[in-house]
């Protein structure tokens, strides 16, 4: 019984430590992988957000470019217009158009000039250099018309020299501005793909996120149980131990009310001098009573007490001397009510004993012995013995005396049974009582 | 053993049983180690400490310790009063020690006397035997309640 629960007491708590010990690396495990998946959403966004803003830095560009083409398309336009009417009004919009040109495209160098347009370097010089040429082509019209009306500008507008000039820009332009719109397509793409990446992360992360929540919950639900259990065995032992602290101070207690009963009754006897026979026989009496109790006091087993300890303790005295009382048989454990009524026969019988019986004579014995019988009895015998040279032999003693009446009296209170007999020898008792 | 207890007659009275438990020195008292005891006075002549705070107990070994010739040093009923008893410095031959007075254990009063190499009993309800005899090896343990008479035999083979 000890022995299986032990084992089965090893057995769970092995089991509950290899759940401890797998608990702490899922909990690791689940929040590596929150940390990996919050790490990656995070990038992807930072890269999200780097594409977007390229993309809307190329399509700035390509404005730029654009705008940077409407003002030499407006300055042509307005030099044009007043080379064929020699109308002034046409210089309006030139002049206009040539001064935002300036802007324009400063305004382009300074997107280039920003880490998120992919250079090109060359192109953009190109550029620059077709606009000023083309911007000196229609300054040289302008003052040439100025200076001779109707005369060489005409001429230079009607060589058409402008055209491959205003062409080149016009291809130069489209080229830059074909590379920023695909740059900027490429971006948006990388923003679109990021998107689609981000959805199953972030549904991931928020998976491995509810996960550890649940372990974490799961793992310290398992420690307060273990905490729980922790606290119940200290309870249990710390009033295991009060239990024990107090059996003792009562066992204590016990033997000190004992040993004062029988100090007031020795009193008694010492104040009247003429019962001192009486108080000696009560001190014996509760002595014996003692004695038989102090075999269960102490005891863990509250209910029941071992049989040959109650003989060993009551005997003690007679048992000291020269082994002149023998006691002998198997393990047997005898029920606590019975410790009084046995205590009380074997005081009788020891007294009668050494009054009357075997005690009496040099040399003779007793010898108690006991085993189970039927019925959850047990028969205790008592057999007092001569030695054998010894001339005499025990009488009988007379008409039922006070110490047999008592006997049988205890006897009643244990549920059994006495049977006596008298041999040359001295007594042979027979007591047959109830144990279980 | 039991049936002797009858067979005892009691000598005298103990003279120091008063309100006063301190004992007055008597004046033809032997003196220690060379008092030798007869079978009806086992401890004659033996100046006996008493600690016992059971007062009932205390008065019946006072008488006892009395019958049997001896000399008793209290009773003490309390720590304080044995050690006032011990610190007079007074030639004790022997000595009764309850273990447990009043929540309090006598063993500064059993260090003192086995320092001094006086023998003594602890006389206890406490069962505890083996846990006495590790501090006090020289000391005899008897265990309550015992008969006064077990009390007198086991002082008298101490000082034999």
């Amino acid at each position: 019984m000890t022995h299986g629960g032990t084992t089965a007491a090893i057995a769970s708590d092995t089991a509950r430590r290899r759940r401890a010990r797998s608990g702490l690396p899922l909990l690791l495990w689940l929040a590596a992988a929150a940390l990996a998946l919050g790490a990656a959403v995070a990038w992807v966004t930072i890269d999200q957000r780097a594409a977007r803003r390229e993309g809307l830095a190329n399509a700035d560009v390509s404005r730029a470019l654009a705008a940077v083409q409407i003002d030499v398309l407006d300055a042509e336009t307005g030099q044009r217009g007043y080379l064929l009417t020699g109308e002034p009004a046409y210089l309006g919009p030139y002049s206009s158009a040539r001064m935002r040109i300036a802007g324009d495209l400063d305004r382009l160098d300074s997107l280039y000039r920003a880490a998120d347009v992919h250079r090109a370097p060359a192109n953009l010089l190109r550029l620059h250099a077709l606009v000023e040429a083309k911007l000196d082509e229609l300054d040289q019209t302008v003052k040439l018309y100025e200076s001779a009306p109707h005369g060489a500008a005409a001429q230079v507008v009607r060589t058409d020299a402008g055209k491959p000039t205003m062409d080149s820009l016009r291809l130069e332009a489209r080229r830059l501005s074909d590379f920023h719109l695909r740059l900027r397509a490429a971006a948006f793409d990388r923003t679109g793909r990021a998107d689609t990446l981000l959805l199953p992360l972030e549904l991931a992360l928020g998976a491995a996120i509810v996960a550890l929540i649940l372990a974490g919950l799961n793992a310290e639900r398992r420690r307060a149980r273990a905490a729980r259990e922790a606290n119940r065995v200290a309870a249990l032992r710390r009033a295991n131990d009060r239990a024990e602290l107090l059996l003792r101070e009562l066992n204590h207690r016990v033997k000190n009310i004992f040993s004062v009963i029988m100090a007031i009754v020795a009193l008694a006897g010492r104040r009247h001098p003429e019962a001192k026979p009486v108080t000696a026989e009560i001190s014996a009496r509760i002595h014996a009573l003692a004695l038989a109790h102090s075999a269960s006091l102490g005891e863990a087993d509250v209910d029941s007490v071992p049989l040959r300890a109650v003989l060993e303790r009551t005997l003690q005295p007679y048992h000291d001397d020269h082994e002149r009382v023998t006691i002998d048989g198997p393990e047997q454990a005898i029920p606590v009510r019975a410790v009084t009524p046995l205590g009380l026969i074997l005081h009788e019988l020891c007294t009668n004993a050494v009054k009357h019986g075997a005690l009496a004579v040099e040399g003779g014995k007793v010898r108690v012995d006991w085993k189970a019988t039927p019925g959850g009895t047990i028969e205790l015998r008592w057999i007092e013995s001569l030695p054998d040279a010894f001339p005499g032999r025990i009488d009988k003693p007379g008409a039922s005396g006070f110490g047999t009446t008592m006997i049988d009296m205890a006897a009643r209170q244990l549920g059994g049974t006495v049977a006596r007999e008298w041999r040359e020898d001295g007594l042979a008792l027979s007591l047959v009582f109830q144990v279980s | 053993m039991l049936s002797t207890v009858s067979t005892v007659t009691a000598t005298r009275r103990p003279t120091n049983w008063t309100d006063d438990a301190q004992d007055e020195p008597g004046a033809g008292r032997a003196q220690p180690g060379q008092a030798r005891g007869t079978a009806q006075q086992p401890l004659l002549g033996r100046r006996i400490l008493l600690v016992e705070d059971e007062a009932m107990l205390a008065y019946d070994l006072e008488w006892s310790l009395g019958e049997a010739g001896a000399e008793v040093l209290g009773p003490a009923l309390t720590l304080a009063e044995a050690q006032a008893i011990v610190d007079r410095q007074e030639a004790i031959d022997a000595a009764i020690l309850d273990v447990d007075l009043a929540g309090r254990t006598v063993f500064p009063v059993a260090r003192k006397l086995a320092a001094a190499g006086v023998p003594f009993v602890f006389h206890t309800g406490h069962a505890d035997r083996a846990g006495l005899l590790a501090e006090f090896p020289e000391a005899r343990v008897i265990l309550k309640p015992q008969p006064t008479q077990r009390l007198i035999a086991a002082l008298a083979e101490m000082l034999d």
